[in-house]
């Protein structure tokens, strides 16, 4: 709980990224020369070029679609497709958006195709993925509950609710940007978005930091 | 303030994306409504939760995963990877379509090729006498060379064995007329035709009858006569002049024909006699006239019948050799260049390379329509296995 609240307090952005700045934009720079070139190389079939662009990658993506298929088994499939189809897509690609913009609808699209097709059993606590446990066995073990709580309900958000959600909130991306990967105004993202949390703060209703949050405001 | 602010406002000013003017709107509510407060903190709360989520890393599977199913002919080292999938990649395709458009060439090359070689080596001599040769009808002349052989060549012309009587009985006998038709192809056509004319003579016999065109190539017909017994020999002689293209011998056995004509013959003559010595008797003239019109109907029928007899002798004692000459076509022809038959030949080719492609495209759809079954019992057990591991998955 206290974790949580000074996460909060301390950047008001994305704990537990290990990413210096704070805030969706600086997050992902638009224009990278040597991912332009690494996707130009790829572009022409060079796959050295593409495993280096997988592995700056596929740790966003395959978080992203762990989040929205809500099991690791799922996100492994839907992610091995977001890049087997990027890569063959790449001759297609025509920079209309950022690279990485263009890597989450393939993965949002991957990841809907196998929640669409497969309807998941409620998430198991065996498939919650958490990272290695702290010192504070405790605190650690607190959050860990809390962690699992929030996965959960994810998982019983629709999967439009989910997408944005994950999007905004876990990987940090402007209204605009989820606004592209989604291929909808900007102005259905902010509506979707403030859907999805208010189906999702019901769910959560019990958890999380109260006291400090009032007097914040 | 009595209406509060649009939900999504909150939403969006939360995250910063509002607009300058609805953010002041928003802070000016939010001043004054407790409410609107209590909803925003709600919200924050909501994502700040959410944020929670610790990032996953992506397993070291799926880095390797991902280049196995990118790299055409790999065997896949992932778990996850779906070898149809690969085998299915781009690459492979080209690769197969590259293969498909060289056999199709191929095919049409050969087909091309097969006719010219063909032809040349029916030039050069397939055609022998003692082969029936399968490109006969490359010259569109078939079997003849099968039926030749077929009647035969009788060794001792023109009076062949009596059944039940063993070696030749001459003379009146058997009575065989003998022909042959030959068609012959030679290097040069005058030559040819002298030498064929040294050989009737040489054997006794003559030329009956000649038919040459002097076109290109120039060509004729001829009909020897020559006496039955040098039939066999004036036959190898003719053939030796050049290519033998056709080659017909047959043997008419009229003994039956002969000795009939003969018996009547002889039952008119005395038929005859009979009525000469009835006229000596005669004392009417109304006798007398009806026996001249019976003298004269019977003398008439002898001598059909004695010429009839006469044809036959000459038939049976000098036999019919009829050859067809034909100078051999020069190469290539007078033109310079033989269009219709370079478009021949590959109408040929064409036409040959689709009907092995329709025969290929029968075979493959047969091929795949017995595969059928097998195919059905494959998806269904690969959908069964994928069920039980799913089933085992989620029940770990």
């Amino acid at each position: 709980m206290q974790d949580v609240t000074n996460a909060h307090k301390a950047t008001d952005g994305w704990p537990g990224r290990d990413a210096p700045a704070a805030g969706p934009q600086a997050e992902r720079p638009e224009v990278d020369p040597e991912e332009a070139g690494l996707v130009e190389r790829s572009r022409r079939g060079d796959l050295e070029a593409f495993d280096r662009l997988v592995a700056a990658h596929q740790d966003r993506i395959y978080h992203t679609a762990y989040r929205i298929t809500g099991n690791a088994d799922d996100a492994q499939d839907a992610a091995q497709e977001t890049f087997v189809k990027a890569f063959r897509a790449l001759p297609r690609y025509r920079h209309e958006a950022a690279f990485g913009t263009w890597l989450y609808r393939i993965a949002v699209n991957a990841a809907l195709d196998i929640v669409r097709r497969r309807p998941p059993a409620p998430a198991s606590l065996e498939d919650v993925i958490l990272p290695a446990a702290a010192h504070n066995p405790d605190a650690e073990a607190e959050r860990e509950e809390v962690q699992r709580r929030v996965h959960r309900a994810l998982q019983r958000l629709s999967p439009d609710h989910r997408i944005v959600i994950v999007l905004r909130d876990l990987q940090g991306l402007a209204y605009e940007e989820i606004a592209e990967v989604l291929r909808v105004p900007v102005g259905t993202v902010r509506s979707r978005l403030s859907r999805a949390r208010d189906a999702l703060r019901p769910l959560l209703g019990d958890l999380g930091p109260q006291g400090p949050m009032e007097e914040g405001s | 303030m009595n209406t509060h602010l649009a939900r999504e406002w909150l939403s969006g000013y939360l995250d910063g994306q509002v607009s300058a003017g609805e953010r002041r709107q928003v802070e000016a509510h939010l001043a004054g409504c407790a409410a609107c407060r209590q909803d925003l903190n709600g919200l924050r709360r909501t994502a700040t939760l959410v944020r929670t989520l610790p990032p996953v890393a992506a397993p070291a599977i799926l880095r390797s995963a991902v280049r196995a199913r990118l790299t055409p002919n790999h065997t896949p080292a992932g778990t996850r990877v779906r070898p149809w999938a690969q085998s299915l990649s781009r690459p492979t395709w080209r690769l197969a379509l590259a293969a498909a458009a060289i056999l199709v060439i191929g095919l049409f090359t050969i087909n091309l090729l097969q006719p010219m070689m063909g032809a040349r080596d029916a030039r050069e001599g397939i055609f022998r006498r003692d082969v029936p040769a399968q490109s006969v009808d490359a010259t569109g002349q078939a079997e003849s060379p099968v039926s030749a052989q077929r009647v035969g060549i009788p060794e001792n012309p023109p009076a062949a064995q009596l059944p039940g009587a063993p070696g030749p009985r001459f003379i009146f006998d058997r009575y065989v007329i003998r022909s042959a038709d030959l068609q012959v192809e030679v290097p040069k056509f005058d030559e040819a035709s002298d030498a064929l004319i040294a050989i009737a003579e040489d054997a006794g016999g003559f030329v009956a009858d000649t038919t040459v065109t002097q076109q290109e190539p120039p060509s004729g017909v001829f009909v020897l006569r020559v006496p039955a017994g040098r039939f066999t020999h004036v036959l190898e002689r003719v053939e030796g002049l050049g290519r033998v293209t056709e080659r017909r011998v047959t043997g008419q056995d009229i003994t039956e024909e002969y000795v009939d004509l003969q018996a009547r013959i002889r039952n008119l003559q005395t038929h005859e006699r009979q009525l000469l010595t009835f006229m000596g008797r005669a004392n009417r003239v109304s006798d007398l006239l009806a026996i001249e019109q019976e003298l004269s109907r019977v003398r008439g029928e002898i001598e059909q019948l004695t010429g009839r007899v006469r044809f036959l002798a000459n038939r049976v004692e000098l036999a019919t050799v009829r050859v067809a000459l034909r100078e051999k076509a020069k190469q290539g022809s007078s033109l310079f260049w033989d269009f219709t038959a370079s478009l021949q030949h590959v109408r040929a080719a064409f036409l040959g390379t689709v009907r092995q492609l329709l025969a290929a495209t029968e075979w493959l759809v047969v091929a795949m329509s017995a595969l059928v079954p097998l195919a059905l019992l494959a998806v269904l057990g690969w959908g069964a296995l994928r069920w039980l591991l799913r089933r085992r998955a989620s029940a770990v």
